[in-house]
């Protein structure tokens, strides 16, 4: 008994000394590649630093006119990081320019090797790669048919932040069909917040400071489409007028006033009311007061801001007029 | 280019921004000097005692309220006209820049040309 009881150890001991090397092989691996790892930082860190100071007065030189964006190019070549770096400065610059120096740093960001680069990104197998480049089509406004055809794919993804990502970017394209078809599909999904359809209806117009009677005939036949939940159809409605879409304000009237029972849901009528204070409509306002007593508080709620807001517009367009 | 205008001291450590305001304001005829830290830029203000200090808030060593705290405590310095840089838009940090005694307080992310145009004015005041 003891002889078994002896064996059994043994292996016991040979085992816990098995385990111990094993895991002190994969802590010392592991402490090995933290180090590796947390080097290559440092040393990316260092030359991303000194490519910045290179760059800046590069892109200001051109900014001043004082050599052409070939330089730039040049000094680029081909390093992923010299594109991380100088891709980074030019958003961040332009978030604090306007007008003719904004247009100057865009037209830096359709430096070909870059535009190449992340064309080759929405060809890559990993979403958060294909993000990359969609985000750089996106700012840079720069869809053209090659890319369209690449990014129509993708809207349907599975991955939802992809699909938002190629559907925002798709939205730069001059083409009115393009936008729609990917408007379309993504605002079909389950699971949208409404910052990022915000964001989709901002980018819809073609022209930020109009809109075109055709992008509002799509809007409302996609509001009125049967098929959509009345939460999400409620949302539609509330974006399109958030967004300022003031060629819809007379469809979001005629629904308001409409007796079909397919927009006295009061998820949707209470958002429709909302709508009509959002664009100051003061001709709606007998329409909005219909509803005072409604039964669903949520409804009398918009009714009661509304004609707060409404009366007082009603007055002042009385006494310019 | 020589600038011949009034000095401005710009305290920013975001090496980006701190060159596309140094570019703005050269364009626009001001004497520029850079320090990228709270310690650095108060010896900056003694030594130059520029005529406006542009002041972000967020720096290394000394942040920017107890830089402007240390200016308006010194009687050489009080009369330095400041702007203040900050990424808050809380009313509360607002109000404390200004009982301190700022010209102007501009949240970034902002419009360099906007803010060129507020150092004029504060420069005018």
């Amino acid at each position: 008994m003891y002889l078994i009881l002896g064996l059994e150890m043994e292996g016991a001991i040979q085992l816990l000394i098995l385990v111990t090397i094993l895991l002190s092989v994969a802590t010392f691996t592991l402490f090995n590649i933290t180090v590796a790892m947390r080097l290559k930082q440092n040393r990316d860190e260092k030359r991303m630093s000194k490519y910045r100071e290179k760059l800046l007065p590069l892109v200001f030189d051109y900014m001043e006119e004082n050599l052409g964006a070939e330089t730039i190019k040049n000094y680029l070549g081909s390093s992923l990081l010299k594109f991380r770096v100088f891709e980074e400065t030019i958003v961040k610059l332009l978030k604090n320019v306007e007008g003719e120096d904004s247009e100057k740093l865009k037209k830096l960001l359709m430096i070909d090797s870059l535009y190449n680069y992340h064309l080759k990104q929405l060809r890559s197998d990993s979403d958060v790669v294909k993000i990359e480049a969609c985000n750089y089509f996106r700012y840079t406004n720069i869809v053209r048919s090659n890319v369209v055809y690449i990014l129509g794919k993708y809207v349907q993804s599975d991955n939802i932040y992809l699909a938002f990502s190629v559907a925002s970017a798709l939205m730069a394209s001059d083409l009115l069909n393009d936008r729609i078809s990917a408007m379309e599909t993504f605002i079909k999904r389950d699971g949208i917040s409404k910052m990022a359809l915000l964001e989709m209806f901002y980018r819809f117009k073609y022209d930020n400071k109009s809109q075109t009677a055709e992008e509002v005939d799509f809007l409302e036949a996609l509001i009125s489409d049967k098929s959509l939940s009345t939460k999400k159809r409620a949302l539609l409605i509330r974006c399109v007028s958030e967004s300022n879409y003031y060629l819809m304000i007379k469809p979001l009237q005629k629904w308001l006033e409409s007796r079909d029972e397919f927009w006295k849901e009061p998820e949707i009528l209470s958002a429709l009311i909302d709508s009509q204070r959002i664009f100051l409509n003061s001709k709606a306002i007998e329409s909005i007061k219909a509803y005072q007593n409604y039964p669903d508080g949520d409804v009398r709620n918009s009714v009661q801001e509304a004609v707060l807001v409404l009366d007082q517009e009603f007055a002042f367009e009385k006494a310019i007029a | 280019m020589t600038q011949d205008g009034p000095t401005v001291l710009l305290i920013e450590d975001d090496p980006v921004i701190s060159k596309l305001i140094e570019f703005k304001l050269r364009r626009n005829n001001y004497k520029f000097e850079l320090r990228d830290n709270g310690f650095s830029g108060f010896e900056a203000i003694k030594e130059l005692k520029p005529d406006l200090v542009i002041l972000d808030i967020m720096l290394p060593s000394i942040n920017g309220l107890e830089v402007l705290r240390k200016i308006r405590e010194n009687e050489d310095l009080n009369d330095i006209r400041v702007i203040m840089l900050s990424a808050s838009m809380k009313m509360k940090d607002k109000k404390h820049a200004f009982e301190q005694g700022v010209k102007d307080y501009i949240v970034k992310p902002f419009e360099t040309d906007e803010l060129v145009m507020r150092v004029k004015k504060s420069l005018e005041n």
